[in-house]
């Protein structure tokens, strides 16, 4: 059901899974033909993640918000204040939600769609429904606070 | 699913996306908006271990409790520059109850401002801090204008560019380093500027003998601030401060500085 051409990295790779990605890692048409194309690859996707991690762990005293429940009774009274950790998941969501719209956007405007799932013409509406459920619950997943919150407390 | 994909049968698809496309031009200035702005941003509020360090460093730092042995003293005083964020507020800062600088500066801006200009790391003080974000801002800026590049010299991706999701993300991150240096520079620099005696007057802690228990108040950096610390002639919530932030564009490290060493005088 998933076509092939559509995740790929650099085109002409045919490489549409991310296994076959793998595979290509030494020798492949993915990496080695210049220098360029390995840099693009490299840092689009591993060095940017690097980067977040280290701001994320040793650059900023950023943390978690709390879930208390006092403060959220407190802070009923000034609503626009609260922020929680379900208000933050919220938020995460909402802006996926505005990206899927963007991506529309871009369909309207190129004439390509980003994802293949949200081409209704190869994919059933209600699976096209459910790409966009499942993009903004996977970015609430990965996000960092979701699955280290359980590590912090243990510190 | 049934009546979600009967309801989407009846709605031609053209009318569907031009919804679509009305919401998110309507949407995509706020989003953008909240990003600029650090404080309203979701993405901003990520987490870090407690670690046991840093609680320590919290607690000699802010001053409300010094460890009874002063080992510990010299390299933690070391640690960080600044101590602009009180002790017994800290359990707010998300919350964002009224603080008592916040009548200066926009909806509690400040808590999450410092915990993004330092480091819970010891050997990461505020001069590394600046050197390693101006290094990570400008490092993102270059490989995003290359990879900027490749999309559209090697790709041929034109204008279908700016809506891939790694681009976005990319330049996201790009727009918080940015940020990010940007503002501790400034910071940095109005703190070498305006807070030089309460620093100095920090530092002084490390020989002073502190007594626990009742005189907890006293060992306050408040309370040992020398009397030639600048100290603005407003009030922080008069008109004239007021003025001086709107008008005036102060940034609000700036207010800040001028509301702690206002707060910090001995009455």
């Amino acid at each position: 059901m998933v076509p092939t051409e559509h995740a790929t990295i650099i085109p002409g790779t045919s490489s549409s899974l991310a296994l076959r990605t793998l595979l290509t890692l030494s020798g492949g048409r993915t990496f080695g033909r210049d220098w360029y194309t390995t840099f693009f690859v490299l840092d689009k996707y591993a060095v940017s993640a690097v980067i977040a991690f280290a701001e994320v762990f040793f650059l900023s005293s950023i943390k978690r918000q709390e879930v208390d429940i006092i403060a959220l009774l407190r802070a009923c009274s000034q609503l626009t204040r609260m922020q929680p950790l379900s208000a933050h998941l919220f938020g995460l969501a909402f802006l996926c939600f505005l990206y899927i719209g963007w991506a529309y956007i871009g369909y309207v405007v190129t004439g390509k769609y980003v994802w293949w799932f949200l081409d209704h013409n190869q994919v059933k509406w209600e699976f096209v429904v459910a790409g966009w459920v499942a993009f903004a619950a996977l970015t609430g997943i990965c996000e960092p606070s979701s699955f280290l919150s359980s590590l912090t407390l243990t510190f | 699913m049934r009546w979600l994909s009967c309801s989407f049968r009846f709605c031609s698809i053209r009318s569907f996306l031009s919804q679509l496309s009305l919401v998110s031009f309507v949407l995509l200035p706020l989003f953008f908006f909240s990003l600029t702005s650090a404080q309203s941003s979701t993405i901003l509020h990520l987490p870090i271990f407690h670690l046991r360090t840093q609680i320590k460093f919290t607690l000699l730092v802010h001053c409300h409790i010094l460890p009874k042995d002063h080992t510990l003293a010299p390299t933690l005083a070391m640690a960080s520059s600044t101590a602009l964020l009180p002790k017994d507020r800290k359990k707010d800062d998300h919350v964002g109850l009224p603080l008592h600088h916040q009548s200066i500066n926009s909806d509690s801006s400040q808590p999450i401002f410092l915990r993004v200009c330092h480091s819970p790391w010891i050997s990461i003080g505020q001069k590394a801090l600046v050197g390693l974000r101006s290094l990570t801002a400008s490092y993102l800026f270059v490989s995003f204008l290359a990879i900027i590049n490749y999309d559209l010299e090697r790709n041929k991706t034109g204008l279908f560019t700016i809506f891939k999701f790694s681009n976005i993300a990319y330049f996201i991150q790009l727009l918080y380093n940015a940020i990010a240096a940007v503002s501790l520079f400034s910071a940095a620099r109005v703190q070498a500027n305006l807070c030089r005696p309460t620093l100095s007057c920090i530092s002084t802690i490390r020989t002073t003998e502190v007594s626990p228990g009742p005189s907890r108040p006293a060992c306050r950096v408040s309370s040992r601030l020398p009397a030639r610390t600048i100290r603005p002639k407003t009030a922080p919530g008069s008109a004239s401060s007021t003025l001086l932030r709107t008008h005036f564009h102060l940034p609000p490290q700036l207010c800040t500085g001028l509301s702690w060493s206002q707060r910090s005088m001995p009455p």
